[in-house]
Parts: C-alpha cells; structure tokens; sequence
C-alpha cells in the first residue's frame, strides 16, 4: 500500500515574504520503488574517462533512482543522464569533486507530458576541485530541480548553464545554491529560456558568501522570454554574504523581443513569429553546445526539433 | 580606550536629552479593551475609531508575528505604554509653547530649519503635536496641514474616514493592526487639484518617556495634478528598555498628481522601527520615495507602491548603512496593474562592524498590466568581514507584454581607490568615509540640502573608528 | 528614363518629436555605386533606418518608392525581403543565435523554403575566407565578444549571403578604422562581381571611398540633399572639406 507523504524541496536559504509562494515547493508524494540500473556508484581515477551515460526511465507510478559519484584527485569524468520519466520520478545525483578533479554532470530531460521529475543534485568541491552543471529542460513533464553545491576547498569552483522551455500547462521549478566556504572559489550561474503558453516557472539562485571566503567571485546571470499569453515567471535571485573579499554580481532580464532586437531580425527579413522561435531555440542551443559531447548534442537538437519543428 | 565608543557617545548626546517626565499621563503597560477603550475616550474618538480600535485590537491578538525576517525577541509589548500626553495643549505659535519643551526642539535645530523655508512643523512630543504651524503661504493655497486628531473631528472628517487604513489595513501584518489599535498623534495632509506646493512639507517626531511607543499615523492625498514634497525626520535618544516604533504612512496620489516623501530615519540604536508605509497611484501619478535609514536596533522598512492607474509610476532611491549591533531590513515593494506602468529602484547598502544590512524587495506585475517596465539596482558594500549583507529581491511577472530589468551587485572598498586618493593627502580614514559619502549620493543628491549634510554628518560618525 | 531601383520623394522623417529629414530627393538606379556624405548629425543614418524601415524613425511626407513599388507603409520584414539590406554601424548583440543560424533563417525567409544544410554551410564558408573571417565566428553568438572589425565583417558576410538588390552601408563611424576600410572595400567588390547590386554608401570620411568606383555622390546637410554630382566631387570635399561645398 504506498503511503503518501509530503515531499518539501526547493527551499530557500533566507525565506521572504510568504504570499510571494517562492520560500519553498510542497509536492504531494508517495514512497517511490527503486530502479535497479546496475552499478552507479563509481568512484572515478584519471583524467581520460569515457562518459557515463545513464537513462533513467522511471519504473510504475512513483520510482527512485540514486547516482552516487566521486570523481579521485586530479580526475575527470561526465555524466550525462537523460530522462525520460512516464510519471513520478524521484532521482538523487551526489557529486564528490575531490582535490583538483572535475565533474561535468549533463542532465537532459525529455519526460512525458503529466510527469514529474524532481531531481535532487548535491555536489561538494574539495581544493581546486570543479563541478559543471548542464541542465536541458526541454521535455513536456513538470521539472523540480533542487540543487546545491559545496565550495569547500580553496579554489574550488562551479558553472551552471540552464536552457529551458516550457509549454502549454508545463511548471518549471529551481532551486540552486551555491555555497562559497573556501577561498578564492568561484562560481557562474546562466540560466535561460523561454515560456510559452500557460507555463510557469520559478527560478530560484543564491550565492552564498560565508566568512572566509575570501577572494571569491559569484555571478548570477538570467534571461527569461515570455511567449505565451498566460505565462507566469517568478524570479528570486539571492546573494548572501558575510565576507568583506568579494565580488558577487547577479542580472536578470524578463521580457519578450525587445525592439531594438526585432528590428536587427526584421531588417534580415525575419518576422517576430520566426525570431521567437529562433530565440527560444537559442538559450538550449547553446547549453548544447557548450556540454561537447557529439551524442548528448544530437539528442537534444533531435530533442528541439520534435518540439519546436524546424 | 577605544576611540569609537568615545566619539560616538559624545556625538549622540544632542540627541539624548531626556527631560524629567512632564508626562502627566501615563497609560497603564500592557494591551487590553479597557486600555484602548480608555485611550480612545481620551482622545475624544468619534464612535467609529473607537470601534476601529477594538477591532484592530482583536485582529493583533489573532495575528503572529512574521516567520522572516529579523528576529522581534527583544520586544517586551506588554511594557509599552502606548499613551503619553504632555502639559501643553495644542498650539499654533511658537511664542505659547512650555519654555523647556521649547528648549529640546531648540536644540533638535527646529527654529532654524522653520527660518530656511520650510513650509511648517508638525512636531510630535510622546504620542502628540506640541507644535504645529502651517505657513500662511500654504494655507492660503487651500493646503491642509494639520494633526490626524484634528483633522478626524473637523471639516476633513469624512475625508480622513474614507481613507483611514483603508491603504494599509489592520490585517496586513501584525503591527499594522497594532497600529490600528493603539494610534495616535501624526500628520494630515491635503493638496487640493492643481496646486503645486514650492516648499517641501515636514514633520519631527520624538520618543520620550521610558517604554512609551510611537504609533503616529500620516495620511496625505494629493489630489489631481497636484505636487507635494514631504520630508519626515526623526529621532530618538536611547534606552535600556526596548522601544517601538510602529507608525503608518499612507499616500494617495491622484490623477496627474505627484508626491516625493523623503525620509532619513535615524531612531537611536535600542528602536525596533516597524514601519509601514504605502502608496496608491492613479494614472498619470508619480510616487518618488528617498530614503536614508541609519538608526534602530532592528527596522524593517518596505515602502510600498500601487501603481493602479496606467501611465503611473513609481521611483524608489535609498540608502541603508547598518552599524554594530543593528539588523535593517530595507527594501521596496510595487505592484503593477495599470498599462504602461513603470518602477525604478535604485538602492545602496553599507554594512559594517558586525551591522547585518538585508535588502528586500517584490516587483509584481499582474496579469492585465501591459507595457509594464520595472529596472531595480542594488549595490552593497561589506566594510569588514565582521558584517553581512544580503539582498533578497523577487519579481513575479504574469504578463508577456513586460520589461523587467534587475542587477545587483555586492564588494567592497576598492583599495585602489584608497590608494589614489591617499596619493593625494588624505588620510586612510578620511578616504573610506569619502568613498562611503560617494557611494550613499544616490540619495543625498536628491535630499534638500540640510538634510544632505545631516545625512553625511552621520556617515562620517559611523565611519569613524573603521580603522582597526 | 530608366526606372530606377530606389526613389526617395520629398522625405520628411521626425526621430522623438523632432524632424530631422525636410524633404529629402534622391535616387540610385540598378548596378549603381552611391554616396551619401555631409557634416556629422546632418541625418545621413536618419535616411539608411527610414529606407529600412525603422518604426521610430516617423515619415510625415513623402515617400519611398522601390523597384517599381512604394514600399513607404511596408514593414522592416516586408523589406528586407524585396532586397533591401542595412549593415549597422554598431550592430547588436544576441546572445543565443549563432552567426550561421541568423543567416540561414535570414535566407530560408526570403526564399520561402528550407535550405540544404550542407549546400549553406559550404557556401557560408567560402565566403568567411573571401573576407578573411575565422570560419569558428559561424558558431559564435551574434556579435557577442566580437571586436568592431569581427562585427563589420559579420554584417559585410551578412550582405554577401543575402545578396539584397540594394545594400545600404552606414560607415559613418569607419573613416579612421583601417581595418574597417579594408573590409568595406572588399565586401564591395564581391557583392558587386556576385550580385550586381546597388550600393548606398553612408559616410562623412572620404577614406572608406578610396578604392571603389562610384557613380553618384549626395551631399546632405541639415536634413536635405544640398548637392549632387559624379566621384569628382568626392575629391572636392576630400580637398576642400565640406564647407567649401556650394549647395546648388
């Protein structure tokens, strides 16, 4: 009998005002079963590693998966895990980047419409240790990301490249922190996408300065183009601090085609209709693009193309 | 001995005098019917704000304090007696005003700033107006300026029904329906249709008595194509027992019409300044905030603008600098709703010797507000690793037919800067105080003058004692 | 008379409340190579965003009549797929669309169908090296990161895979820019061998001018066409400056 439970995620590290409904996500859940998928749990040597690619389906109405990653000092590996969930999944990527080594996690979802994906990412850097985190969301399912990374060692450091769209009734839900514990860490946070129709969307990025952190840089950049007549963004980006040795700058930009843009493409003879699409497009376009594996890229243009068209 | 504790004390004594209490009146501590039922008699409230009160009472009583914020622990509200009333009645010139209460605005500085073209002073001793003059010029341009008392019983007494909490309500937060209950003193203001007011409009108010709290109300319309400018200073010496200060502002900007209300708020380091203000444009209106918060223990500050008609607009410039052993949450909050509405904030924040510095904000923008336009920009600037400072900004957009623009960014003093100006004589000292005077001159050049120099006098207080 | 590609008729633009073309007349017939000079802030680039199409540029009179067609209520869009082409002095940034995909989309616009990729892509590559452009410029976001020099030669690229039947080259702030110079000189003379197409040259430095041929030269000056001639009065005004220029 699967026992219903109530699964809180996505909450943010210094709450605001509660009638802005972004201090936290409320899902109604229920134990999930595990997939069994082999061996995930790895631990990584060297530097010239194959990717692992994982696809992780999702297994009856509410199933589970954990990814337990720790990539050896002075290694290198990617892990592309695509998804592609029919209703309820659950998946937890724990990332360790120990001293020196890098991890690029690839996450691509292409879930059904009337699924949920919520996928929980933990990763901690020691000493000069670097994790990367490409997020495609272009599927037709709800997406819950909540992730959080540690900047524990001196050096450390992260990179998030987001390129969403959002359709019809679709929901889109982030949360990322990023704590800077170590000194000289530091961290670059992209997000962009578009929403069309009635989606929705709460894109929730803090960077978080602790005392001693010194000699860090944080910087938060979002764009989000708003398409469709009932669409709804909610954009919180934070900055924590408590360290005088800082740089931290954060940006965000709502909108539709601004005019100045609309003229550069209407002057090359294409019209709005065409250059919103080509825009929406572009911000997964280019997280494609910037993961540099050949496969991964052509799933996720095969991906576009199914659901924009050419 | 340390050098900051010295300067600091000797500079915040001109605020501290605290005269014998020539309250001769005090309500008892603690809230309960009777009290307000007894508040209100005194007062001589018309039926319905008695019954205002009673319900703005059950309302506190059902409310909890927020689950955000700055932690309100050190608010004893059962020791606030919230009634004082002082020897004088009312007066309406200088020349009749107790020589001794006469003496503390004396040295506030009142008189002077009266002589430099100010239009009047409502000033607020313990809970009520000692003092009010509103300058014949005013007067004569139909301008209504007086106390919330006054004008709730006299010729505006439907007026000031009509609008009464009715912006900011006794169920929006838990000190608003605390307002709502125990209120008393503040300022009315009216600008009738199409009169520019040349001189900018101002009101003092103090605390005095020990544990007695501030609950002053502002309501001020300024009708069609009319323009005010407001200007509220305050100050307050310290205590050992918690003080609060929870008043309302509450603006109503009529078609065409435009109002700046400037505040510096300096209340002594024991205050918590609960504050609520808020204001409601119609079209074609434009609501200009500037805003310098310096003092309290704890304040939480978040003016707010409605931009209901299409074509308002709203401008928010402020600076908050929070020093050792103070938490200011500051911020802003607007709501688009009409078409074509535009907000811009544009704020800077210090923090330093443990002060924590939060800037909070919302943009909304409904569903039906087309053409909206909201740019927010928020600076901080971490003076040690003592401190912190956070900015915690959210936008809800619900429309496509939207720009919204946001930056915020956070660091420190650039030692190349101090560098270069030591390069060129001055000391360490003086060079950070002069980058943080910069810095902050997003609201000092839009204050009058007078105001500007206060507000960089106490930069320069703080500053002292940065080094070491 | 032979019908000419491009007629302006008595323009008058207004910018923000302001009118800053009084009634400007000028035309460029086919295959031809024009010049449009004259002091800075006079309303040279104001008639290159009017001829394009530009909504905040308003036409109170007048009127612009294209190959045949008056084109003067037609959108941006409408005509840049009858032939007309601007390449903007400072061309803007957009981030997310690679130069490659913005000019195939550009081309699959005008000629209504799909591209083969392989066909574009060849032909895009070849023209990259024509110009001495970094065929990994293809990929890059439009003009973002580019320097002044990548940015022009993007647009000259532009001009060369769109082949418009009038290309409007607003150079106003090339004179002093080598490079820049270098760039114009060539993508003009491919466009012509290519194309065949008419040139509108928008400049006030005579630098830019140096190696082409030239058919016709309009001096503007406060908002109206105060002199026309032949390349000769290019070297005039590179002798004489412009205020030895006459109105006529």
């Amino acid at each position: 009998m699967a026992e219903k439970k109530q699964m809180i995620l996505n909450r943010l590290p210094a709450p605001t005002w509660n009638w802005l409904r972004v201090n936290r996500t409320v899902l109604d859940w229920e134990n999930e079963n595990e997939i069994d998928l082999g061996a995930v749990v790895r631990s990584v040597q060297g530097k010239e590693n194959e990717p692992l690619r994982l696809e992780i389906r999702g297994e009856g109405e509410y199933s589970r998966k954990d990814v337990d990653v720790a990539a050896e000092p002075d290694s290198a590996v990617t892990i592309i895990e695509t998804f592609g969930a029919e209703q309820n999944l659950l998946v937890r990527t724990h990332l360790t980047a120990r001293r020196n080594a890098t991890i690029r996690l690839v996450q691509i979802q292409n879930t059904q419409e009337g699924s949920r994906l919520v996928s929980a990412v933990e990763g901690e850097c020691e000493e000069g240790g670097r994790i990367e985190l490409y997020q495609v969301l272009a599927g037709k399912g709800d997406v819950y990301g909540d992730n959080k990374i540690e900047l524990n060692g001196d050096g450390a450091s992260f990179e998030a490249e987001t390129g969403y769209l959002a359709r019809k009734q679709q929901k889109v839900d982030i949360n990322l922190v990023v704590n800077h514990r170590g000194k000289r860490t530091e961290c670059e946070i992209n997000a962009a996408g578009a929403l069309m129709d009635a989606a929705s969307k709460i894109f929730r990025g803090t960077i978080d300065f602790k005392r001693g952190a010194s000699d860090s840089v944080g910087n938060e950049k979002e764009t989000v183009l708003m398409l469709g007549d009932d669409v709804n963004n909610r954009t919180v980006p934070l900055i924590l601090c408590a360290e005088e040795n800082v740089v931290g700058n954060h940006g965000a930009s709502i909108g539709q085609l601004d005019d100045e843009t609309l003229f550069y493409f209407e002057s090359r003879g294409i019209g709005r209709d065409v250059a919103e699409k080509l825009l929406a497009r572009a911000s997964i376009e280019r997280v494609a693009r910037l993961i540099g594996d050949e496969e991964a890229e052509g799933a996720v243009m095969n991906l576009l193309d199914e659901e924009l068209g050419r | 001995m340390n050098e900051k504790t010295r300067v600091e004390d000797i500079d915040r004594s001109v605020y501290d005098i605290r005269d014998e209490e020539h309250d001769a009146y005090r309500m008892e501590a603690g809230l309960t019917p009777e009290i307000i039922d007894k508040l209100s008699k005194e007062k001589n409230d018309p039926v319905w704000m008695q019954q205002f009160r009673l319900q703005s009472l059950q309302i506190y009583n059902e409310m909890k304090t927020p689950d955000w914020g700055p932690s309100l622990e050190g608010l004893d509200m059962e020791h606030i007696a919230t009634y004082v009333r002082p020897n004088s009645k009312m007066q309406n010139d200088w020349k009749n005003v107790p020589q001794d209460i006469k003496d503390t605005f004396e040295r506030l500085g009142i008189p002077q700033a009266e002589r430099k073209s100010l239009a009047g002073v409502g000033a607020q001793y313990d809970s009520e107006l000692v003092y009010h003059n509103v300058r014949r010029e005013v007067a004569e341009q139909g301008v209504v300026y007086t106390d919330m008392e006054s004008a709730m019983k006299g010729e505006y007494a439907d007026m000031v029904r009509k609008y009464f909490m009715k912006l900011v309500t006794p169920r929006d937060h838990k000190f608003a329906a605390l307002h709502g209950a125990v209120w008393s003193g503040g300022s009315f203001v009216y600008v009738p249709k199409g009169v520019q007011v040349s001189i900018p409009l101002q009101s003092y108010f103090r605390l005095n008595a020990k544990g007695a709290g501030q609950f002053e109300h502002t309501l001020i319309i300024v009708d069609e194509g009319a323009s005010l400018h407001f200007i509220e200073g305050c100050s307050a010496p310290k205590y050992n027992v918690a003080n609060l200060h929870a008043g309302c502002v509450e603006l109503y900007v009529k078609k065409g019409a435009k109002l700046r209300y400037s505040t510096i708020e300096n209340w002594s380091k024991n205050m918590y300044n609960l504050n609520t203000k808020r204001a409601l444009v119609e079209e074609d209106g434009v609501i200009e905030w500037v805003s310098g918060s310096f003092g309290s223990h704890v304040g939480c500050l978040y003016p707010m603008s409605v931009l209901k008609g299409d074509r308002s607009r709203m401008e928010f410039t402020g600076v908050t600098f929070a020093g050792a052993g103070q938490n200011l949450d500051t911020g802003a909050k607007v709501v688009h709703i009409g078409k074509d509405t535009s907000s811009f904030m544009n704020t800077r924040s210090i923090s330093k010797s443990g002060g924590i510095s939060t800037f909070r904000s919302s943009v909304v923008v409904e569903k039906g507000a087309g053409g909206a336009k909201s740019s927010v920009s928020c600076q901080s600037l971490m003076l040690d690793s003592e401190s912190r400072s956070d900015t915690i900004p959210a936008m809800d957009i619900r429309t496509r037919d939207a720009s919204i623009g946001h930056e915020a960014k956070i660091g420190s003093i650039s030692n190349d800067a101090i560098f270069y100006l030591m390069s060129r004589g001055m000391t360490e000292e003086d060079a950070r105080a002069l980058i943080v005077s910069g810095f902050a001159d997003n609201v000092s050049k839009e204050l009058p003058v007078e105001y500007a120099v206060e507000m960089n006098n106490l930069i320069r207080l703080e500053m002292k004692g940065s080094i070491g | 008379m032979k019908k000419e590609l491009l007629q302006v008729n008595d323009l008058h633009v207004r910018v923000e409340e302001k009118e800053i073309l009084h009634g400007v007349n000028l035309s460029i017939g086919k295959d031809e190579t024009h010049v449009l000079m004259g002091p800075n802030g006079t309303g040279k680039s104001t008639l290159g965003y009017a001829v394009t199409g530009n909504p905040a540029y308003e036409v109170t009179e007048g009127s612009i009549v294209f190959d045949g067609e008056d084109i003067t209520n037609l959108s941006v869009n409408e005509r840049a797929r009858k032939g007309i082409f601007l390449s903007f002095q400072n061309p803007l940034e957009v981030p997310g669309v690679t130069l490659s995909a913005f000019i195939r989309s550009a081309l699959e616009q005008k000629t209504g169908s799909r591209l083969r990729l392989w066909d574009f892509k060849k032909k895009l590559a070849e023209t990259m090296r024509l110009l001495n452009m970094d065929e990994s410029y293809a990929e890059r976001d439009l003009n973002v990161g580019f320097s002044g020099g990548e940015k022009k030669k993007a647009e000259i690229l532009q001009m060369l895979m769109l082949e418009p039947k009038l290309a409007i080259l607003d150079e106003t702030d090339s004179g002093l820019d080598v490079d820049a110079v270098r760039t114009v000189s060539q993508g003009v003379q491919l466009y012509r061998e290519r194309v065949h197409g008419s040139l509108l040259i928008i400049t006030h430095s005579t630098r830019i001018l140096e190696a082409l041929h030239v058919d016709k030269t309009h001096v503007m000056e406060n908002g109206v066409i105060v002199r026309e001639g032949g390349a000769e009065l290019v070297d005039e005004i590179n002798a004489h400056g412009f205020g030895g220029i006459k109105a006529q």
